[in-house]
């Protein structure tokens, strides 16, 4: 059994500086890691809440290094169609989508958990055990 | 927080003093919300070797995470 790891666990490991091997992601992730980190995120910085935000080439280069020792594993479209239905018969709406996508392939990887910050929005949409990234990152 | 259109006219200081804190507001009229304030965050390019320097604890950065996570995928 191997674990899942979603794009906010995998932007944890790049700030520590870690690229975790022959865990599963989606190809998806590597666009969200960008995203994210050339979108920006707020934190405090001397008191002030600031938008620390990454050059793209930093953020494609972080992607390079932190995915490099992934396991991608994708849903093909037949899947992915299943899943919106099933989206709509749990009434999962919005971008909550995106973290149904995730629990989707973790489970059909036959991962045991997900790894994520998120674990508020993903305990609506999977069973499967949600595991904190610095826990995680400290044992592996 | 939320507040009325008619607070937004009379007082516009005090709604706008949670949004100079980092908070959103959001400004409804006869109890339907028709706007949303939110802060002008001062905005840093960082490299990645600074950002991993700076002093953030593990559930500030989850919560920025999530956030920022969020955010892009709107």
């Amino acid at each position: 059994m191997t674990a899942y790891l979603d794009t906010s666990a995998l932007i944890r490991a790049w700030r520590l500086k870690v690229a975790p091997k022959g865990y599963v992601t989606r190809s998806h992730s590597l666009a969200e890691f960008y995203s994210t980190l050339t979108g920006g995120l707020t934190a405090r910085i001397a008191g002030v809440e600031t938008r620390i935000k990454f050059t793209p080439r930093d953020a494609a280069q972080g992607a390079r290094e932190t995915f490099s020792g992934m396991d991608f594993k994708d849903l093909t479209p037949v899947q992915t169609l299943a899943q919106l239905d099933i989206a709509a018969k749990k009434n999962i709406q919005s971008a909550n989508i995106h973290d149904l996508m995730h629990a989707a392939v973790a489970t059909q990887s036959g991962c045991s958990e997900i790894v994520t910050t998120n674990e508020k929005h993903f305990k609506l949409v999977t069973k499967l055990k949600l595991t904190d990234p610095a826990d995680f990152l400290a044992k592996h | 927080m939320n507040a009325t259109l008619t607070e937004v006219s009379r007082n516009t200081k005090r709604v706008f003093r949670p949004v100079q804190n980092g908070q959103p507001v959001q400004i409804t009229e006869h109890g339907k919300t028709i706007a949303r304030i939110s802060p002008d965050y001062p905005t840093v390019t960082m490299s990645p070797e600074e950002f991993r320097a700076l002093p953030i604890s593990d559930e500030d950065l989850n919560n920025a995470i999530n956030k920022a996570i969020a955010e892009s995928r709107q």
